[in-house]
């Protein structure tokens, strides 16, 4: 197993606790997390990119306990989007996906070769050349979110996790961001991503994970029949219009 | 956004624009006060080893006023561009962590109740940084010190401070005029610092100096969230102290050599941003010269513009930078981004 959740325990406050779950992921494997609002969706996303630590049980990858690395070696393995960047400033595009290789810059180095392909690859998969020149906050919100996959592209990450990344865009962004993915897949991405959109969870994720209340309902491939149950169910919906 | 990219092309022409800049406030800065002397004779003072009054008034006068401006200057634009990375917020300004009040209080204590023959920048100085430190360790108390805890144990300790102060000013009528003297010192104007003294604080400043570039790269990816800084492989508490620690004692320095210079922390990066952006080793290189620029020229105009008496170079920083950011405000209104 590449990463490997084991019985883990965690809370952020008194109202809401993960406990005792498990999940284990392959690599170059493409996993969704669906689940209602408020399910534990982000905490898992979080706890799997070690910016959580669990307060019971352990996270390996790779066979190593997620937390014996450092911030730095593990920034050179795993990428994390988050929902969404509220940033202060006006950066321009090409500075922001540059900071994505901060994890392989030295205190006392500039960037190198590599980072320059890094970077220039990360553009060509996201398709940003034409924003490069452009502030951050000149963008749309599509654009942004190619932004934000381009550095976290950048950062060449064998693990990719995604926090709800097509949620504010309309359905032809959604779907190009996820051939986007797709295409990171095919070069041997780990990719994990919470969603909210299960039509389009269900056709780009070869395994979906469904959350409620803090522990996994079930984990199974995308057409699994007794999934589709369990969402019926978790979300309840009954009409499966909405949901295939 | 077309000024931006022109510089970008020619970063030549921005340095030296700076260096001239600088070099021309800072000559004036020696010729005019009290007696004016002739730039002849000013750069006739540093070339030769002949003495004479106005060489004696050049090089241990106004010559290390002229240099503590500079460092006044650049040290409070660079702390502001710190705060307002590590705070995510372009409205800070070096003295939003209770930096002024611990001033304030640390000098008010030492000189109307304690220990009067503690020198009153030493006890400013002191107070700054212990008012910065409780801010620190407040914020620390609710699990993470993140910006948002940072500034209400900011606002909170500053109003705890201030109120202790009033307090003492009350007690008596001779603290009160005491204090009064206080109040003046802290207005912020240059005070005049010896040789020994201003060695000892230049070779400070350019320690934190370097510390600060070295740690560029913290500003610039703190502005993304703790979170997402978290997962580009910065250990954000450390990288927030580390840069919080730098940018206190910078201003702590600034406090030292002119009591609380307002506006010039707040208004310098926002001025550099305007020309350069926001990417944060060009901002805090730039930044380190417009302080020092936009510093000297108040303080010209504070010895000028009523003379014989010199107004306190705090209340032209004011009269220049609360203007300047309510135009920005009024900008930002419009839409325009910092």
């Amino acid at each position: 197993m590449y990463l490997s959740v084991g019985n883990i325990s965690f809370a952020h406050n008194s109202t809401f606790r993960i406990e005792g779950l498990s999940l284990a992921v392959d690599k170059g494997e493409m996993l969704g997390i669906i689940g209602p609002n408020g399910s534990g969706k982000t905490t898992l996303l979080k706890l799997l990119s070690g910016i959580f630590k669990p307060q019971a049980g352990t996270i390996t990858l790779d066979g190593h306990d997620m937390h014996a690395f450092n911030h730095k070696e593990l920034a050179c393995i795993r990428a994390y989007v988050p929902e969404s960047i509220d940033l202060p400033f006006d950066y321009t595009v090409s500075e922001i996906i540059a900071i994505g290789r901060h994890p392989f810059i030295g205190t006392f180095s500039r960037p190198g070769k590599n980072d320059r392909k890094a970077i220039d690859n990360a553009i060509e998969l996201t398709d940003t050349h034409k924003l490069v020149n452009r502030k951050f906050f000149t963008l749309s919100m599509g654009e942004k979110q190619r932004v934000m996959l381009a550095m976290a592209i950048a950062q060449e990450p064998e693990v990719l996790l995604l926090d709800e990344p097509i949620s504010h865009l309309d359905i032809g962004h959604q779907l190009a961001f996820m051939h986007t993915l797709k295409q990171l897949h095919r070069s041997g991405t780990t990719i994990i991503s919470a969603m909210h959109e299960l039509p389009l969870a269900r056709e780009f994720f070869e395994r979906l994970c469904l959350m409620d209340n803090g522990r996994i309902v079930k984990a199974a491939s995308s057409g699994d029949g007794e999934l589709l149950v369990h969402i019926k169910s978790v979300f309840g919906v009954s009409d499966e219009r909405f949901i295939k | 956004m077309k000024l931006h990219h022109f510089i970008e092309r020619h970063t030549w022409l921005l340095w030296l624009t700076l260096v001239l800049c600088l070099l021309m406030v800072f000559v004036l800065n020696i010729a005019i006060g009290p007696v004016n002397i002739p730039l002849s004779t000013v750069l006739h003072a540093f070339l030769s080893s002949s003495k004479n009054i106005d060489s004696t008034i050049i090089l241990s006068i106004r010559l290390p006023v002229a240099l503590s401006g500079i460092i006044v200057g650049a040290s409070l634009g660079v702390s502001g561009a710190i705060f307002q990375a590590i705070l995510r917020n372009p409205l800070a300004d070096p003295y939003i962590l209770g930096i002024s009040a611990g001033a304030a209080l640390g000098a008010s204590i030492a000189q109307a109740l304690l220990f009067s023959s503690i020198p009153v920048s030493l006890s400013a100085f002191v107070g700054a940084i212990a008012a910065m430190a409780m801010v620190y360790l407040l914020s620390l108390s609710s699990g993470s010190s993140t910006p948002l805890y940072l500034i209400l144990s900011g606002v909170a300790i500053s109003a705890l401070l201030g109120s202790i102060m009033s307090f003492v000013m009350l007690m008596s009528n001779a603290m009160q005029i005491r204090i009064y003297s206080i109040m003046l010192w802290l207005m912020g104007g240059i005070k005049e610092t010896g040789w020994h003294e201003l060695i000892f604080i230049s070779a400070a400043f350019i320690v934190l100096m370097v510390l600060a570039l070295l740690t560029v790269p913290y500003l610039d990816i703190l502005p993304f969230g703790d979170e997402k800084a978290s997962s580009l492989g910065v250990h954000v508490e450390r990288a927030r102290l580390l840069s919080m620690t730098i940018a206190a004692l910078l201003a702590g320095i600034a406090v030292y050599l002119s009591g609380l210079v307002g506006f010039v922390g707040l208004v310098v990066p926002h001025i550099t941003r305007l020309v350069i952006g926001p990417s944060h080793k060009r901002l805090i290189t730039v930044s380190i010269f417009v302080g020092a620029i936009f510093l000297l020229f108040s303080d010209l105009i504070a010895r000028t513009v009523l003379r014989p008496i010199e107004v306190p170079v705090g209340i032209i920083t004011s009269l220049i930078g609360a203007p300047f950011f309510l135009y920005l405000l009024l900008r930002a209104y419009k839409g325009y981004k910092f």
